[in-house]
């Protein structure tokens, strides 16, 4: 392996999909002004479509083509080293005690040829991530057993033997595997529904539809059918407009099924093992130790059918808004779970923390207070002073409704948050009509803030940011007794070990 | 200023306070001063800028308030005199044995708190009027998070050198061989 390596020819059909994937993510807009071309081009249109198609594909090609040949590979020494870039030449070198993660991917297109993806992901600020479309299935394999076993030079001294120990004792133990039924409802209770709507969104905004013949056609078609009675009109219209919310909360559930299908979870050698997948089986294994806090959430009807999702947090969101999506395409997390499973599950990755021990701490009072006076009051009084002072309008009164909606909200949010700790680990709960857990240990933590208003002074109250690597756990109005409580707490067990976090 | 200064710092380096309590040392003296002056740069810019345009342009409408907006313009510089010095005052850091400290805030206050063993790198940086004044703002990074967890302004040469030596000490030889995209 020492030496610079090409993929497989194969993976040029790799680049061919991530191109057009790409492109179709991207760019979608831009193929509306071809669509509209299309219908505007009249007689020679399917003429002028397919060469557009055949240029476009021909390009298509080229490009992939281009990118295959250009992409080198070399792993030594450690290290792992690429070459790639067609127009623009870039070089990487990633060191494997940096790698957080490598994942293998099998998609449909490599299945014939026994080939699939490597992704590599690395941790720190610049939060790079790799990935080798074409490599065959042995060569994958043992590309991931050398980095996943290659030891850090010191520091794991200790950790090491904890791992050496675990490496006899457990087996490869199934710790959920989860069957359509649960990835239905998972499908019900994501943000997939709502991604689609955003989707549907952005095209009905960037079309001009009174441009388009075939708007007035199809007005004229409908007029037909259903009659220019306006109350059948109406009917109608809510009809289609739940016919096609059905369609799309269908079409979501289906590709959650579809991009989970088959979902397993397994343990082995302080190792989570996850397979998922119909289309593209991916494989990604997580280091145990790598976990850096664990979310339960549940939103809204995720609470009326009673599941939760349980998210691993890891090191390595960078602060630029694509690195954040790119770690959450990453995220590890097992969908649809109940109460009892996400107990034990954190029972699994922190022994030592008992759920049943801990009893929530709720926050300030002033929290609800402070939105009030200083967010919303103006809101109402702002408006309603010009609107019905200054301009007469007796619609201006209106605004009077918002303190009305907005405090009972205020108050249930405040009512979500809860903190508590056992001296070695912390949750902390939020949210508002869904709720979400964050539990953490507090030897992972990296920095304490403690943010104190002139009003919060007074009151002996302040905001807590507890910062981790992988996210920020923030609690407001608490009492600074416990806030400086905590920072003394935390501050004591990071330093107190020397246990490796990362 | 600069003499009294330095060995202010290094007697909160020579002798390591307790653990409960957090002794915070002040930034530079002249901190504030190099503050107003940057403040004051920026703000005659401004106003040069505004009179060119307006030499330019030839003055439409009441030259009577085109001469008050230049007074205004001088209220954020005698404003900053008065401000300049209460921000600077506000800030400080502590050093402990195992962690330092940074707060600042004149109305809403911040302290951030980060053990040595938790920094991923240190960051020397100087501003030219910061380099003029003899002044380096230090930034300590954590893992993840693209932007410094801390940062420590307007310390001298002198102070900021001891400093970054001593937290590297502390924080082991991970600083040494720098970072990847350093």
């Amino acid at each position: 392996m020492d030496k610079w390596q090409r993929l497989s020819p194969y993976a040029a059909i790799h680049y061919v999909v991530k191109i057009f994937m790409a492109v179709i993510k991207n760019a979608y807009q831009g193929l509306i002004p071809l669509a509209a071309a299309f219908f505007a081009a009249g007689e020679n249109r399917w003429f002028i479509i397919g060469l557009v198609v055949a240029g476009a594909l021909a390009l298509l090609l080229i490009v992939a083509v281009l990118s295959y040949l250009k992409f080198q590979y070399r792993i030594a020494d450690g290290t792992v080293f690429i070459q790639s870039g067609v127009l623009k030449r870039k070089r990487l070198t990633l060191g494997f005690d940096r790698i957080q993660n490598v994942g293998v991917k099998e998609p449909i297109y490599f299945r014939p040829f026994g080939l699939v993806v490597v992704t590599i992901e690395s941790a720190g600020s610049s939060g790079e991530e790799i990935s080798l479309g074409g490599v065959p299935r042995s060569l994958a394999e043992s590309i991931r057993a050398e980095v996943l076993n290659h030891k850090p030079q010191k520091t794991s001294q200790i950790s090491e033997t904890i791992v050496t120990t675990d490496v006899v004792t457990t087996e490869v133990e199934e710790i959920i595997h989860q069957p359509i039924s649960e990835l239905v409802r998972y499908g019900l209770t994501n943000k997939n529904v709502l991604v689609f709507f955003g989707i549907m969104a952005g095209f009905w905004g960037q079309t001009d539809w009174d441009e388009m013949d075939y708007y007035n056609e199809g007005s004229e078609m409908v007029t037909g059918l259903v009659g220019t009675d306006p109350t059948s009109i109406a009917i109608w219209t809510s009809l289609a407009v739940i016919g096609v919310l059905l369609v799309l909360v269908m079409l979501s559930v289906a590709l959650t099924v579809i991009t989970n299908y088959n979902y397993r979870l397994t343990r082995h050698d302080g190792r989570f093992h996850r397979t998922k997948g119909l289309f593209e089986r991916q494989e990604t294994s997580l280091l145990e130790s790598k976990v850096q806090s664990i979310q339960i959430s549940q939103g809204i009807t995720a609470r009326l059918l009673n599941r939760m999702t349980i998210h691993l947090k890891q090191v390595g969101f960078g602060g630029n808004a694509k690195q954040k999506r790119a770690s959450k395409k990453g995220a590890f997390f097992i969908p649809s779970v109940e109460e009892g499973f996400s107990k034990s599950f954190s029972k699994i990755i922190y022994p030592n923390f008992n759920w049943e021990m801990l009893t929530l701490k709720s926050i300030d009072f002033g929290y609800v207070r402070k939105r009030i006076l200083y967010i919303y009051l103006p809101i109402t009084l702002i408006p309603m002073s010009i609107i019905t002072l200054g301009q007469q309008n007796p619609w201006g009164l209106l605004s009077l409704f918002v303190p009305v909606i907005a405090t009972p909200l205020v108050m249930l949010r405040r009512a979500r948050y809860g903190y508590a700790s056992d001296g070695e680990h912390g949750v902390v709960r939020s949210g508002f009509l869904g709720k979400r857990h964050v539990l953490f240990p507090f030897y992972k933590v990296q920095t304490v803030e403690l943010h104190q208003s002139p009003g919060q002074r007074r009151r002996k109250l302040a905001d807590l940011h507890v910062k981790l690597a992988g996210n920020t756990v923030k609690i407001p109005y608490v009492p600074l007794e416990d806030a400086v409580d905590w920072r003394k707490t935390i501050l004591e067990k990071i330093e107190s070990t020397n246990k490796a976090w990362m | 200023m600069t003499a009294e200064n330095n060995n202010n710092n290094a007697v909160a380096l020579g002798n390591i306070p307790r653990d409960e309590t957090m002794d915070f040392v002040a930034l530079a003296d002249n901190y504030a001063k190099s503050m107003i002056i940057n403040v004051s740069a920026i703000w005659s810019l401004i106003t040069i800028g505004a009179a060119m345009l307006h030499y330019f342009t030839g003055n439409i409408g009441n030259p009577l308030l085109y001469w008050q907006v230049y007074v205004l313009y001088l209220v954020p510089v005698m404003l900053i005199f008065i401000l300049a010095p209460i921000i600077a005052r506000c800030k400080g850091y502590a050093i402990r044995e195992k962690d330092i400290h940074f707060k600042k805030g004149v109305v809403f206050h911040k302290t951030v708190s980060l053990p040595y063993n938790r920094i991923q790198h240190v960051e020397v940086e100087s501003s030219p009027l910061e380099r003029v004044y003899g002044l380096t703002t230090l930034k300590f990074f954590t893992a993840g998070g693209g932007s410094a967890d801390m940062k420590i302004p307007a310390l001298t040469n002198e102070a900021s050198t001891k400093l970054r030596a001593y937290i590297i000490k502390k924080a082991g030889a991970k600083d040494a061989k720098g970072d990847h995209n350093g």
